[in-house]
């Protein structure tokens, strides 16, 4: 194959430990330093000066570039400066005519800059006009739809934060034909689109279900090496970076598990990736209590939180062998409120929500046997097909299928049951639930019953 | 009416509020008062709801909302939270008839607040939150029944979705209280003894006209929850607005909550006689 390696375009920023040997002309850097006036981090240039912004990620990092400029006597680190959320302050001489300050952040952060003359001034950027934030909490709330109308606005984001950054920045979006990244799809199937102005040959690795990487060969990127993070549901994050001379990778990590599909459009320089959500159903297991929350106690001292943890772990591995994709609110003995169960679950989308106690009576130690609940309507059969397994399995008193409003039936937003596999403060039912023979047979009816549920739903089980 | 629980602390159940509650002076004493009848005298037959609770805390009223803290011994099951602030809500609710909504909070004995890790208190409560529900296997149209324990004195009311087998609610109401021991939990059954035939005979503006006859003796006990739990059940379904008994091979009986020689329309909430074993628990 041939390789044209003219599709390398004038600007990339490379690796940072490559700086340029020679001193550029014009005006030269002469001091960076925090004016305790303004509180704000100075960089003086003795001639005015525009300079370009960039960020990158991993470490998390901030790079001014100041065209025309070479580094005076502040050397290549600026030592005994403290800043907020920067951890360090360097400078080098980037290129002939570019002279390079790189902030080395504390976290993810982004700083709002002015150019006064000669002098360029950073401040903390308000959090509303930070370029790319961590959004997975806010967006993770929403549809899936939205979540496109907001990874359009995070990447559009992107590019108007390179607009307003200089020349050489904004002539790096323009010179990759269209978006270089271009999100298309609906619900469950997406694409993405990478373009290249010259031939490349490209490999696809799948590292995890959750991770593939995609390998060019024949040139550099165009893009500046850096995290976008997207976060609509399937794509939780794309990082492109300079992996050698001529290589470059694309790292795509997934919230879910999916396939993924590749192929070259007829003018061989843009690739598709078309990715699509494996169809497993999602299952969450909230074990009941935990930490210093024991729950019930029974008569022998079994504590609530401990069997209901056991049921969930083995009900998880039958529900995985079985295919189905599994996440528990806890996977050990911590305390975790009602609220947070129910976001992990609506946030993951899951198909079914399932809670798992045991009950107490106190000193009615006659009382005992299984009940499910449910709140919603659509919640009804899922709780109906567990609590007749359960009955049936495990051989319990049934003390029904009731409506109730539990916090945890009652905001997630799938179908979901909470399930009271038997009293502590019965004596015999207690030594029943803490026998690991009896919990797996819990665990097997609880299966049951939501496989039933699903194949009542969808015919394709 | 206040609200116990029956034997298999399932279901709560109500019972005529004594006299002495109006003899408390403030609100707050009333509550008081009501958590000590619940938890002390209890009718033979039934439980006390409050399974493990120490006390109640803060009582507050303004605008409308209720709010008392629930203290509660560490440790007790959903069935027991749910039972003690059901109990209470729907208890409270029928004394303070301008109170609907509850903001219920849980302590501990040690006064600490801790959230409960069953019931949903992040927004208040109403009496309808703790209706009984017996799961009929069926979804659609549902009507407030009013089921027998076996062997008990006293009537249930539980919500259940109805048959929709004669197209008729009234019915079809009919037709699941004379089959409830088929189909309710075993804890709950047909409120109609043995030896009597209830039968539909028709609905006329709005008036359900049952016949009644008996096969064999029915003790008075027995007629008398037979046709309460009619009444309260059929008057509870949209468009019946009165029930009128014919008696066939049986005398009228006496000696019940309303009279059943004219057609009995009076509201449910005013039909007394759920239970008819007098006395309480030691």
């Amino acid at each position: 194959m041939t390789v044209n390696r003219g599709w390398a375009l004038g600007f990339a920023l490379g690796l940072m430990g490559v700086f340029w040997p020679f001193p550029a002309t014009g005006g030269t850097l002469t001091g960076i330093d925090v004016n305790p006036q303004s509180g704000a981090l100075v960089l003086s240039v003795s001639e005015a000066v525009t300079p370009r912004v960039a960020y990158l990620s991993r470490p998390e990092r901030m790079v001014i570039d100041l065209p025309d400029t070479k580094v005076g006597a502040v050397g290549k680190i600026a030592s005994g400066v403290t800043f907020a959320g920067v951890r360090r302050i360097r400078s080098a001489q980037y290129t002939a005519q570019t002279a390079r300050v790189v902030l080395d952040l504390d976290r993810r952060q982004r700083f709002d800059y002015v150019t006064l003359g000669n002098r360029v001034e950073l401040r903390p950027a308000a959090v509303a006009k930070s370029v790319v934030q961590p959004v997975a909490p806010v967006v993770s709330k929403a549809r899936r739809l939205a979540d496109l109308a907001r990874a359009r606005w995070l990447l559009k984001q992107r590019q108007t934060s390179f607009t307003v950054a200089q020349d050489d920045a904004e002539r790096v979006w323009r010179s990759v034909p269209m978006a270089p990244l271009t999100l298309k799809g609906v619900r469950q199937a997406w694409q993405l689109r990478l373009m290249a102005t010259g031939d490349y040959r490209h490999e696809v690795i799948p590292l995890s279900d959750t991770r593939i990487k995609v390998r060019f060969r024949g040139g550099r990127i165009a893009l500046p090496r850096d995290s976008v993070y997207i976060d609509n549901g399937l794509i939780a994050r794309v990082r492109l970076m300079q992996s050698g001379r001529d290589e470059a990778e694309l790292m795509i990590d997934f919230d879910k598990p999916v396939d993924v599909q590749h192929r070259r459009l007829p003018d061989s320089r843009a690739l598709l990736l078309s990715m699509k959500r494996i169809d497993r159903d999602r299952v969450t297991l909230d074990p009941g209590h935990g930490g210093d929350d024991n729950g019930a106690v029974g008569t022998a001292g079994t504590r609530e939180k401990d069997v209901t943890l056991g049921i969930a772990e083995r009900l998880s591995k039958v529900m995985q062998r079985h295919g189905m994709s599994v996440q528990m609110t806890r996977m050990r003995d911590l305390e975790i409120l009602l609220r947070p169960r129910v976001d992990m679950a609506n946030r993951d989308e899951s198909d079914v929500f399932v809670s798992i106690h045991a009950n107490s009576m106190g000193r009615h130690h006659q009382i005992r046997g299984i009940e499910t609940y449910y709140y919603s309507d659509e919640s009804y059969p899922l709780a109906r097909a567990i609590h007749q397994q359960l009955v049936t399995q495990l051989k319990q008193p049934d003390r029904g299928v009731r409506k109730n409003n539990f916090y945890v039936v009652h905001h997630t937003k799938m179908p979901a049951a909470l399930v009271e596999i038997g009293y502590l403060s019965n004596p015999q039912e207690e030594a029943l639930i803490r026998d690991p023979v009896y919990q797996e047979r819990a665990a097997q009816a609880i299966f049951d019953g939501v496989q039933a549920f699903l194949r009542e739903r969808s015919p394709k089980h | 009416m206040l609200w116990y629980t029956e034997p298999s602390f399932s279901y709560l159940v109500p019972v005529k509020m004594p006299e002495a509650l109006a003899t408390a002076q403030t609100p707050q004493a009333k509550a008081l008062m009501i958590v000590k009848l619940l938890g002390e005298h209890v009718p033979i037959g039934l439980g006390s709801p409050l399974v493990g609770v120490e006390g109640i805390e803060d009582i507050a009223f303004a605008g409308g909302t209720g709010r008392f803290r629930l203290v509660l011994k560490p440790g007790i099951g959903s069935a027991a939270e749910r039972l003690a602030v059901g109990a209470l809500v729907r208890t409270l609710s029928g004394v303070f008839a301008d109170t609907r909504d509850w903001q219920v909070s849980l302590g501990s004995p040690q006064s600490q607040r801790f959230e409960s890790q069953h019931l949903d208190l992040s927004k208040p409560l109403r009496a309808v939150d703790f209706e009984n529900q017996v799961d009929t296997g069926r979804s659609g149209i549902t009507a407030r029944l009013w089921l027998r324990v076996p062997g008990g004195a006293y009537l249930v009311p539980c919500r259940v979705a109805l048959s929709g087998q004669s197209g008729t609610p009234g019915r079809d109401a009919l037709a699941m209280l004379a089959t409830a021991s088929a189909w309710a939990p075993e804890s709950l059954g047909t409120p109609l003894p043995g030896g009597m035939r209830v039968t539909w005979s028709g609905m006329a503006s709005g008036v359900v006209t049952l016949t009644v006859d008996t096969e064999s003796a029915v003790s008075p006990e027995a007629q008398t929850l037979a046709l309460v739990a009619l009444v309260n059940s059929l008057l509870g379904i949209p468009g019946i607005v009165a029930v009128d008994f014919r008696f066939e091979s049986m005398p009228v009986p006496d000696g019940l909550p309303f009279d059943c020689r004219v057609p009995v329309g009076r509201p449910l909430e005013s039909a007394d006689g759920y239970i008819l074993s007098g006395g309480t628990r030691p």
